[in-house]
């Protein structure tokens, strides 16, 4: 229709309608025309979506009849909200049927009586802008809206997402606090079984320990036994040696005195031998004593007195070497006997010496065990120190482990709180954002619809 | 977990940058309404703004708010998820050095074990020996008094 000629906007300035200045319709004031006729949904009276710009002829010859287009915006409209759908059916109705828009006044409900059309961009005429540049900024806001949606949603988005994976992250922290407060409880029992096992070696140190006193002194008393023994059957071995020679001695001196007297003996018997010889032979000598009438010589007997003196001294001799052999071998006997005696004492006491000398070898055995054993609960002793120490050392980690833990749950409770304070400002921001996004919608498509209208004030006619 | 933490913290940043692109889009919007109102500002323009640029600039000023609330809300959890791992990996620290002093312990428990049985070893060996000793002084005793001694056999 090109309205926006210099004449026109200064019409449209003072409140007058345009008029068209090319097309069939030339010299022709422009009228606003009903879509939706405001006899069939009043509410649609001064929706900008609901008006269109026809000539005057046109607006004033067209038909009452309710056509197929109307029902058409009829639809859009309820699609955007604009009108109930209710208002549907009663206008599918009058466009099936091809009734008039009187005959409809009585079949639609708020109807109100039929207004004079608008006169031709009479809202655009108070500001006296040029409307080209009203419908240029619309297009812009429409246009800067429309960057600020994407923007926006994806601002909104990513709000989720780091929300998301936020809890996430607080849910695997929450996952490895359970971790830690589980290993906390199986370090807390290992640090217990540790320290009754401290205690157990503890009391099994101390009873080691007095065994070890207790062993130690059998040993020594067993040392000195021992010794005792070795020395007393050594000393008697001593004793026995010095009997032994002594009843050698004697035996010797005895054996000697034996043969003395056998010798003795033997010269005594010979003696007597000679002396009993010597008197036979003088018992057969006689001795001329003088001559018999005959001139023989008369002999007698010679005195054997002094033979038979010698051979009862002989014979006393004898008895004499008889009784001293006999005491001899008397003797000797007596000494065998001493000697064979002292000779079983030594034996007896040189076994004795050795088991003793055993005795001391085992007690001395059993001493340096005993050194042994009590050098070893020493070094028991010693190792239970260096274990005490590392168990109070397990004790100080163990404390620390459970403020670590503690303080770990104390962070995830307050991170926890931070979580869902911000869950619950992400709602809000979620309603505010669709409320927002629902006028932006409903406002970019409604200023849309505005601009259309106003720029088809300023297009060719091809229609009506 | 310290890549998550990184990761985490990028994502935190990327939000933090699309808040205020959005912010900074809003604003554009808002001063470009009011760029235009002088040019703008007939029953149509009332009617929009009353109806619908108003109440979108106030819902979008308030999520913005909202988001901005959570966002520092998130940054403290975050910063607490931190900490929480650091302690946590304090506690798995320690544990180890724990653990360490655990084994340390049970290596001195079998030391103290094995001296205390060695111990115990010597003294049975100790008891053997003292009471072999005795039984060998005894023996010596009868031993030496099988024979007579030399004033036994003159008395």
């Amino acid at each position: 229709m090109l309205c926006f000629t210099g004449d026109n906007l200064a019409k449209l300035k003072i409140g007058a309608s345009a008029t068209i200045s090319v097309g069939v319709h030339k010299g022709e004031l422009v009228e606003v025309d009903h879509l939706v006729p405001k006899s069939l949904v009043p509410a649609l009276a001064k929706d900008f979506a609901n008006l269109r710009f026809v000539p005057k002829s046109v607006n004033r010859t067209k038909s009452d009849l309710i056509r197929w287009p109307v029902l058409q915006a009829v639809k859009i409209f309820v699609r955007h909200g604009l009108i109930s759908e209710t208002a549907v059916n009663p206008v599918q109705n009058l466009a099936e049927n091809r009734m008039s828009v009187r005959s409809a006044k009585a079949i639609l409900p708020g109807h109100t009586s039929h207004l004079a059309s608008l006169p031709v961009l009479a809202n655009f005429a108070a500001g006296a802008t040029d409307p080209r540049l009203i419908i240029s900024r619309m297009g812009q806001l429409i246009d800067r809206i429309r960057d600020w949606e994407p923007r926006a949603d994806s601002a909104v988005t990513f709000a989720e997402l780091t929300q998301r994976h936020t809890s996430e992250h607080a849910t695997r922290t929450n996952s490895l606090l359970r971790h830690a407060q589980s290993r906390v409880r199986d370090d807390s029992d290992s640090a217990k079984i540790l320290e009754a096992e401290l205690e157990k070696w503890f009391q099994r140190g101390k009873i080691d320990m007095l065994r070890a006193g207790v062993c130690e002194q059998n040993a020594l008393t067993a040392c000195k036994r021992a010794r005792q023994a070795t020395q007393t059957w050594k000393h008697e071995l001593h004793l026995a040696n010095v009997w032994q020679g002594r009843a050698e001695y004697r035996e010797n001196m005895a054996r000697q005195e034996v043969e003395r007297a056998e010798d003795a003996l033997n010269r005594a018997q010979n003696a007597l031998s000679r002396a009993e010889e010597q008197l036979e032979k003088a018992r057969n000598q006689t001795k001329v004593v003088g001559r018999d009438s005959e001139g023989k010589a008369i002999r007698e007997p010679i005195d054997t007195t002094p033979f038979e003196e010698r051979v009862a001294e002989a014979q006393e001799r004898l008895e004499r070497c008889e009784e001293r052999l006999e005491r001899a071998q008397d003797e000797l006997g007596r000494a065998t006997a001493e000697r064979e005696a002292a000779e079983a004492r030594v034996n007896s006491c040189t076994h004795a010496v050795s088991l003793a000398d055993q005795a001391e070898a085992a007690a001395a055995a059993s001493l340096t065990s005993a050194k042994n054993g009590i050098a070893a609960v020493e070094r028991a002793s010693e190792e239970h120190i260096r274990a005490t120490h590392f168990v109070r050392q397990v004790t100080d980690s163990l404390s620390n482990l459970q403020q670590a833990v503690l303080s770990m749950a104390k962070r995830i409770t307050a991170a926890s709180g931070h979580e869902s304070d911000a869950r619950s400002s992400l709602l809000t921001c979620q309603r505010h954002h669709a409320s927002a996004r629902f006028d932006s919608t409903k406002g970019c498509m409604e200023i849309s619809w505005r601009m259309d209208q106003l720029s088809a004030f300023d297009r060719h006619i091809t229609e009506f | 977990m310290f890549e998550d933490h990184i990761w985490l913290r990028q994502l935190h940043d990327q939000f933090a940058d699309e808040r205020q692109r959005s912010r900074f889009t809003f604003v554009e919007v808002q001063e470009y309404r009011q760029e235009i109102a002088v040019l703008w500002n007939d029953d149509c323009a009332k009617e929009m703004n009353a109806r619908f640029l108003n109440a979108m600039a106030e819902s979008s000023e308030a999520s913005l708010e909202a988001m901005r609330i959570q966002s520092e809300a998130l940054a403290r959890c975050r910063l607490d998820l931190e900490n929480a791992h650091e302690f946590f990996n304090t506690a798995i620290d320690t544990s180890a050095v724990m653990h360490r002093h655990l084994e340390d312990a049970r290596s001195s428990f079998r030391t103290i074990e094995s001296q205390l049985n060695h111990g115990m070893a010597e003294f049975r060996v100790t008891d053997d020996n003292a009471a072999q000793a005795d039984q060998l002084a005894t023996e010596a005793e009868m031993a030496g008094n099988r024979a007579e001694s030399a004033a036994s056999y003159h008395d």
